[in-house]
């Protein structure tokens, strides 16, 4: 590794935090139902920004944009069903007030790995995440609990740190009260929920199995690599394809 | 604990920069170890981040519930040849089950694992060799079965870790395991009695230490954390520290010197 200046490493101290920060912010996106900005405020603008999901990656500026998009959508649909089933409770309120009710999920960051390039462009970092999500489904608000990791390339850009590369890969994703190895619980459709059968998501744009949940005869699995300390980013590996 | 104001140092800023660059270093160290450990990829992890100089290695330890690992091949026995011996139990059973289908696949096959080193607190000494380090470590074990069961656990533990600067840098010198409770994933953790059954999964993964000696009691809850919680110290103290020969895990009413 390069020898630091003092402050050098003061200001490498204060990307470290300003990195943790972003994906501190990402969390508590999430928890109040904000996952939707991701994009917009964390992505990098360059049209090379990839996001890796377990069934795939959408590459691209609008494959990215467009998957963020869908989460809003999805949200929205939500809001309203949810809205209608509960009149009493929620009238009054506008649409952007009511955006997000009923809904949180909680994706924790922590055990972190950063590395930040010697040449201060560019940064890694993995984080574990552990929490749940929930989700309003045709037979009604559904919670998963999450395990997994995030792993993140990071670029200065204007002084901020932006993402270029986001993997967001599940070890486990399962319903809530069900071992998760176990077939989950189905539940009766809820005629006032039957709109958020036809929502669905938009495919990767490179569908390709990243990674599967664990399963009892799943083939031996690890978390994406460890960052390393590296000199610049052509140097390292990507968490981008 | 009016005692421990005297252990607070004085810094330069360039030593104050480089004190606070060195509590990052540790906890990548500390992260990369426990992404390490639940990738089953200890035998890397050993040798990159655990002590390599024969003053330390000759006295490195991991300890779980049961007792301390002492020596690095003793570390690496248990967290290497312990699990690669878990690891290919787990496969066979597969591949003897149905014969062919798992040929030629990486022990590992039905398992998953994950650690973390959460919450953490860290303090490093005022001759600046020694660090110590707690934290959480909530993960999860899965283990597959060939009739397409598994027993998979949410797993809660402590970690203490003492580290030393080498040469090359920080590594890790002692780490203590306390194991509290494991939670079968989609049970009611209420319907197991753990105080009269002893009830405790993770005890699969204690194995045989070097010295057996009760490190942690996790059936009755004794409240004996806070004598081993890290805090301002001066320098490495045999007594005090994570290794076998310490006071780490004694009960409270053996500690009450330290109030």
């Amino acid at each position: 590794m390069k020898e630091f200046t003092p402050m050098e490493l003061l200001e490498r101290l204060e990307w470290r935090r300003e990195i943790r920060n972003v994906m501190g912010r990402i969390s508590h996106d999430y928890a109040i139902k904000q996952e939707a900005q991701v994009y917009d405020r964390y992505f990098s603008r360059r049209e090379d920004v990839c996001l890796g999901l377990n069934n795939g990656y959408y590459k691209g500026a609008d494959a990215v944009r467009g998957y963020y998009d869908a989460l809003g959508e999805e949200i929205r649909l939500s809001s309203a069903l949810i809205t209608k089933m509960f009149p009493q409770e929620l009238e009054g309120k506008t649409e952007d007030e009511l955006y997000g009710v009923g809904m949180i999920s909680y994706l924790p960051f922590e055990s972190q790995v950063i590395e930040i390039a010697d040449d201060g462009q560019t940064a890694k970092g993995i984080w574990n995440v552990r929490g749940s999500t929930s989700r309003l489904t045709a037979a009604g608000p559904v919670a998963n609990w999450i395990f997994g990791w995030a792993a993140v390339d990071f670029v200065l850009e204007d002084g901020e740190w932006k993402i270029l590369n986001l993997l967001l890969l599940y070890n486990v994703d399962h319903q809530c009260g069900v071992s998760f190895t176990e077939p989950e619980k189905v539940f009766e459709p809820v005629p006032e929920f039957a709109p958020m059968a036809d929502f669905h998501l938009p495919e990767p744009n490179v569908p390709m199995t990243v990674m599967e949940t664990f399963r009892p005869d799943r083939p031996r699995t690890r978390s994406p690599r460890c960052p390393e300390p590296y000199a610049t980013f052509a140097d390292t590996f990507s968490y981008g394809i | 604990m009016d005692k421990f104001k005297e252990y607070k140092r004085e810094f330069t800023d360039e030593e104050m920069v480089r004190h606070a660059w060195d509590k990052e270093m540790i906890q990548n160290l500390i992260s990369r170890f426990v992404l390490a450990w639940g990738n089953g990829d200890t035998a890397e992890a050993i040798e990159s981040l655990w002590v390599r100089e024969p003053e330390h290695t000759a006295d490195a330890s991991f300890a779980t519930n049961t007792g301390f690992y002492v020596g690095l091949p003793e570390v690496s026995r248990h967290l290497v040849d312990e699990r690669i011996a878990y690891e290919e139990e787990t496969l066979r059973a597969f591949q003897e089950a149905v014969p062919g289908k798992y040929d030629g696949a990486e022990a590992g096959l039905g398992t998953t694992a994950m650690h973390s080193c959460t919450t953490p607190l860290l303090f490093i000494s005022v001759d600046d060799k020694y660090a110590r380090y707690l934290c959480y470590d909530l993960g999860l074990t899965g283990r597959g079965r060939p009739d397409g069961s598994a027993e998979n656990y949410f797993e809660f533990s402590l970690l203490l870790i003492e580290l030393v600067r080498e040469a090359d840098g920080w590594k890790i010198w002692h780490l203590v395991e306390q194991h509290d409770f494991s939670i079968e994933s989609g049970k009611n953790y209420n319907d197991v009695n753990t105080f009269i059954s002893g009830y405790d999964p993770a005890a699969r993964f204690y194995g045989e230490p070097t010295v057996e000696k009760e490190v942690y009691d996790n059936q009755y809850g004794w409240e004996y954390l806070f004598y081993d919680m890290p805090r301002p110290f001066k320098t490495y103290d045999e007594d005090e520290g994570y290794g076998p020969k310490g006071k780490v895990g004694r009960k409270f009413y053996e500690r009450l010197e330290m109030l």
